[in-house]
């Protein structure tokens, strides 16, 4: 009982503010961490399904931790209602239409929700607001797609294999590869492939000065396309055309309408059965009329007063017979 | 009615916490020798539990890696370290290092001044030996552990880093954000308040131990050993019953 000292009272001080200096260091870094001592305001967001997220979770926007969760509630049978503590720095940048989606941190790590922001203006987000949920890919959904694709995967391995084996057995293939002729042979035909394209190209060029030519106006295709004023004038010629079509068009029109009326002179022609049977009469009688005037002609022939006429006139076409003959004396 | 020596021990126990309880908080208080008995108990055990601090904190993390690092999980061991020197190693050892220590120390001073009859004679001096010598001891265990054990949470965890360092580089920025983001108040607190009753459950056996002393100078060296074993064997009960109580507060 020697040592009961000022001294060894400032020690126990000393030790004892250390060691609470300890435990109140660890706990108000504690209580940041959790945003107990900043000024925070709730937001909530609805899901389907959380994914085993717990009260005390990280909230992240853009990665950084901007709060945590408060409250995990049920709604009804297929929502989730999640209350969050968000910091309230970051409220501008926390818009309306911010999405919030559950993810891990990591492949095993916590839970946790991640707020994503969107394309597109929206305000910032006020205390309560409930902001859009997004659901999360599940590991059990991740697991049946992948399910299905290593069943696609076996087939295609399995086809993949039958085509290797045929490619294996076949005796053509391996006589082709191991043909040392083919590849001089590949090498000549390249070879005059090159040949061809570079006359492929030298008629290219030709075919481009031609196009060349005709877009500067030279030649007969040139002036075709290029004269403005062979542009004017065919568009002259066919608006005539067009107007000469027009009035044939309306000629006819009258045409048939003059066919179409049953008084018109026409319309008699072409349907009155009565007419063409007189018509048809009228026809006979004509050509009764003609062969009676063949015959007086005949007659008339072998009359006195024109004989000497005709005589004349058949001495003047032998006449002419004979100087159309070449080398012919008359 | 059978005679078990448990039951007795642990009846006669009771009662030395009830009484302690009585007598604790009625004055006259004892103010001087509390501090001198904080002093003593707190302050010159803090070498040895820092030195045990410090292995700790090394050793858990060193043993770790390799595992860890078979796991790709390097990066977790300052959490995983912190964790289990927080919640569990610090508070525990320290216990363990402190009832050696003190508990021994208590149980053969009171056992010596009971043998060689100084407590009867303050009784008849006036002073009440039990305020005197237990209940300063008693209050001066219960609060200084919990002290304790937080520096050896601390040096402990400064030991990690330095053996992080040892095998690669880590900012201590780095190392107390890693610490701190997998550590909740559910997993500081109940570890801080258990620590409470292991020093109360220290302090009281080693008392008990040593205030009941007798058989002379043989009674002087079983009090110490049993005042050791019984306060181990009861930090461990503690623990468990802690570990327990967290569980059902929903804070595990």
């Amino acid at each position: 009982m020697s040592q009961r000292t000022a001294a060894n009272h400032v020690r126990l001080g000393l030790f004892v503010l250390a060691g609470l200096a300890c435990l109140v260091v660890t706990l108000f870094l504690l209580g940041r961490q959790q945003n107990l001592f900043s000024r925070s305001m709730t937001v909530q967001a609805d899901f389907r399904n959380v994914s085993g997220l717990l009260t005390g979770n990280n909230v992240r926007l853009g990665g950084i931790p901007v709060g945590t969760v408060r409250r995990i509630q049920l709604v009804n049978d297929s929502t989730v209602r999640v209350t969050m503590n968000l910091n309230r720095d970051v409220q501008p940048f926390v818009r309306r239409n911010t999405v919030a989606t559950i993810g891990t941190d990591g492949l095993v790590g916590n839970t946790i929700i991640n707020l994503a922001a969107q394309p597109g203006a929206a305000p910032p987000v006020q205390p309560g607001d409930r902001l859009p949920g997004s659901n999360p890919v599940g590991i059990d959904e991740m697991l049946s797609t992948l399910n299905v694709s290593n069943r696609n995967l076996i087939g295609i391995t399995q086809d993949l294999r039958q085509i290797t084996r045929k490619l294996n057995g076949s005796d053509a293939l391996w006589q082709l590869l191991g043909d040392q002729g083919l590849a001089a042979d590949a090498r000549r035909s390249l070879r005059s492939m090159a040949t061809a394209t570079a006359r492929l190209d030298a008629a290219a060029r030709d075919v481009q000065q031609l196009t060349g030519g005709v877009r500067r106006g030279r030649g007969v295709a040139g002036y075709l396309l290029t004269d403005t004023a062979f542009a004017g004038q065919l568009g002259h010629a066919t608006r005539q055309l067009a107007g000469t079509s027009d009035t044939l068009a309306a000629t006819l029109a009258g045409l048939k309408r003059q066919v179409q009326t049953k008084q018109g002179p026409l319309n008699t022609l072409l349907a009155d059965t009565a007419f063409s049977r007189q018509l048809r009469q009228s026809m006979q009688h004509v050509e009764q009329g003609t062969a009676g005037f063949s015959r007086s002609m005949e007659a008339l022939q072998h009359n006195v007063l024109v004989r000497g006429y005709l005589k004349r006139q058949q001495k003047k076409q032998a006449r002419a017979a004979l100087s159309a003959r070449p080398g012919a004396q008359p | 009615m059978p005679n078990y020596p448990i039951l007795a021990e642990a009846g006669g126990m009771a009662h030395f916490a009830g009484r302690f309880f009585r007598d604790g908080f009625r004055p006259r208080y004892e103010v001087s020798e509390w501090l001198y008995q904080c002093y003593v108990i707190g302050y010159q055990s803090l070498p040895l539990v820092g030195v045990t601090g410090f292995i700790m904190g090394i050793v858990l993390t060193l043993q770790s890696r390799p595992t860890m690092a078979q796991f790709g999980a390097e990066s977790w061991i300052p959490a995983m370290v912190g964790l289990t020197i927080i919640r569990e190693m610090g508070p525990i050892i320290t216990a363990l290092i402190f009832a050696g220590k003190i508990g021994s120390s208590i149980g053969a001073e009171l056992g010596s001044m009971r043998v060689t009859e100084q407590i009867d004679a303050m009784e008849v001096s006036g002073t009440n030996p039990f305020k005197y010598l237990v209940v300063t001891r008693v209050l001066a265990t219960t609060l200084m552990l919990p002290v304790l054990t937080l520096l050896a949470d601390a040096i402990a965890l400064y030991a990690s880093y330095i053996g992080l360092n040892m095998r690669g580089v880590t900012t201590l920025a780095l190392f107390v954000n890693n610490v701190l983001s997998r550590l909740a108040f559910g997993d500081v607190l109940p570890a801080f308040i258990k620590t409470f009753f292991f020093g109360f459950a220290v302090g009281l056996i080693g008392c008990y131990k040593g205030f009941y002393a007798d058989k002379g100078t043989e009674g002087v060296g079983q009090a110490a050993n049993s005042a050791v074993v019984v306060s181990s064997l009861v930090i461990f009960i503690l623990d468990l019953v802690a570990v327990q109580l967290t569980g059902l507060l929903g804070l595990n």
